[in-house]
């Protein structure tokens, strides 16, 4: 059997409109897994029922062999567009994620959580401030630094830097990785929640980002009855450096095949 | 030099015209207008309705002395306001304790919208008036009765509202509670109420303007005290003087009411 996250034969269909059809995916656990594919086909639909935010119509999902029900905390989202509260201070975003996943930690760990992950995103500074009044970038931090206090066993991440201007989405991608190493460097955090492997789910439509932040690309079909078109492994060793990446040949190799994949064999086709 | 010339420009311009100024001679405008007309109406179709002038000499005697208690049918204008507010607030409150907590299961109940929505359509047109027997038939006494009618009058705007407010929290919202787990309570208190917390004060503030406005109305029917009562005992005494300057009073205590509300929401707002 084996497979960490496993999805097997998943479809889902809103009325007659067939979105996602027979999606089958096996994610170990460690791996940094990215979908890719055109806007609309499909890719946000299958990370939402890996969420447990939409029920599979068929098909199953498991997590560590047990089949998914609805959300959980051994899952953390990142949404696409952020998803902070507006009437909630940064830190009482992150604070109140805590407060209602770590029932059993008290007041004052749940606040020193919530501390050190506002901290590692460099947020803390800025932790009075309302959504409305940081920058995007600023409201990603934190929404990833929410994602990340509740000590989940999968992050899914939803075009997490897609609204972002190019500067700060590669500094967010640099940070991401180091952010997740740095949550489990920290000698409290650590003794809180052990030192399990992280598992990594991401949306994206930005071959580069699918690249440099993945171990496995997962190239999906245009919509409707979206599925796997292809799975392709990213090849470059860890930790990667932006700079020698972008040089790398496997890179350029890889992103000429994904750019192939995505503009000729699973291209645009024009609907009748 | 140069710092200095345009510093110096820039308040003279500012000097030019201040805006509070504009505003407060529009103000002046617009009620040097509406009491011209009065003054004409009243002198030439409605010869019996005081005009502007007796009415604020009228206004100004019962506020240069608006304590005075001389028994039970003989109070200061302060004294009769305070009972009426004192009436609308108590009769607001209960409506608002009626309809926030249900303004909330409608708005989160398709169903509950489905099944409650033509009951709050047929009962909210219903007049103040209508209700009055309704409250001395079920509480036996005339000032129950005035709060009750306030509260069944004044309770539908919040009710409605709320749950419009609460019907339209966004997927995304709703989403963030469920992927962090929120308890129900938390659900109300961080992401339902707050979100619905600009429609629940539009609510209020109409639903204080409706209890204001009927106010009159039942305290007319109930007497006793509070304005309603007096510019209904001054309508007796033929003393149309003080009936106009109450008016003139209840239009400005409303004005304040609405102000206050309409403050709340604009900093909510922000």
């Amino acid at each position: 059997m084996g497979g960490y996250l496993l999805l097997s034969e998943v479809s889902k269909r809103f009325g007659s409109y067939v979105a996602v059809e027979k999606f089958s995916l096996r994610v170990e656990q460690g791996e940094v897994v990215s979908l890719i594919g055109h806007s609309g086909c499909g890719k946000s639909t299958v990370l939402s029922m890996v969420a447990g935010l939409s029920r599979p119509t068929s098909g199953r999902i498991t997590l560590e062999g047990r089949e998914l029900d609805g959300p959980g905390p051994d899952r953390g989202v990142v949404f696409q567009n952020y998803s902070l509260l507006p009437w909630l201070t940064v830190y009482q975003n992150v604070y109140e994620a805590v407060d209602s996943v770590h029932r059993d930690l008290t007041a004052e760990d749940k606040a020193r959580v919530a501390e050190k992950f506002l901290r590692i995103v460099r947020m803390w500074e800025h932790r009075y401030k309302r959504p409305g009044e940081v920058s995007g970038g600023m409201k990603q931090r934190t929404a990833l630094a929410r994602a990340l206090a509740i000590n989940p066993k999968l992050l899914l991440l939803d075009e997490p830097f897609g609204a972002l201007d190019a500067l700060t989405r590669t500094t967010l991608q640099d940070q991401l990785l180091n952010i997740w190493n740095a949550a489990f460097e920290d000698a409290f955090l650590r003794a809180l929640w052990g030192e399990e492997q992280k598992t990594i789910l991401l949306v994206t439509h930005d071959i580069d980002e699918a690249i440099y932040l993945s171990d496995r690309i997962v190239v999906m079909t245009n919509g409707p009855r979206a599925t796997v078109g292809e799975v392709v492994e990213v090849g470059l060793e860890r930790p990667r450096d932006r700079k020698r990446v972008l040089e790398h040949r496997t890179y350029v190799e890889l992103k000429e095949y994904l750019l192939y994949l995505l503009t000729e064999k699973y291209g645009r086709q024009e609907v009748a | 030099m140069q710092r200095a010339a345009l510093f110096g420009r820039s308040t003279r311009k500012k000097l030019k015209a201040p805006r509070w100024i504009w505003s407060s001679l529009s103000v002046v405008v617009g009620f040097l207008l509406f009491g011209a007309v009065w003054y004409l109406l009243s002198h030439t179709v409605a010869p019996r309705v005081p005009d502007p002038l007796a009415t604020l000499q009228t206004f100004l005697e019962l506020i240069r002395n608006p304590f005075y208690d001389n028994g039970p049918n003989d109070k200061g204008i302060a004294i009769q306001l305070g009972v009426s507010l004192l009436r609308v607030f108590a009769g607001f409150l209960l409506g608002v304790l009626i309809a926030l907590p249900l303004g909330v299961l409608v708005g989160s109940s398709e169903l509950l919208r489905g099944a409650l929505n033509p009951v709050i359509q047929l009962l909210r047109p219903v007049s103040p008036l209508a209700w009055f027997p309704v409250g001395l038939a079920a509480f036996a006494a005339s000032e129950k009765a005035a709060v009750f009618v306030i509260a069944i009058c004044s309770l539908w705007p919040t009710l409605i509202n709320t749950a419009a407010g609460i019907a339209s929290v966004p997927e995304d919202y709703k989403n963030v509670a469920r992927v962090f787990r929120f308890s129900p309570w938390k659900y109300l208190t961080r992401v339902l109420l707050p979100y619905a917390l600009v429609y629940i004060l539009t609510g209020f503030r109409l639903g204080l303007g409706i209890a204001w406005m009927v106010i009159v109305a039942a305290e007319m029917l109930s007497g006793g005290t509070g304005v309603g009562f007096f510019i209904w005992d001054s309508y007796n005494a033929l003393d149309l003087n003080r009936v106009m300057a109450a008016i003139l009073l209840v239009g400005l205590v409303g004005w304040v009411l609405d102000s206050v509300l309409g403050y709340a929401l604009r900093k909510v707002r922000v």
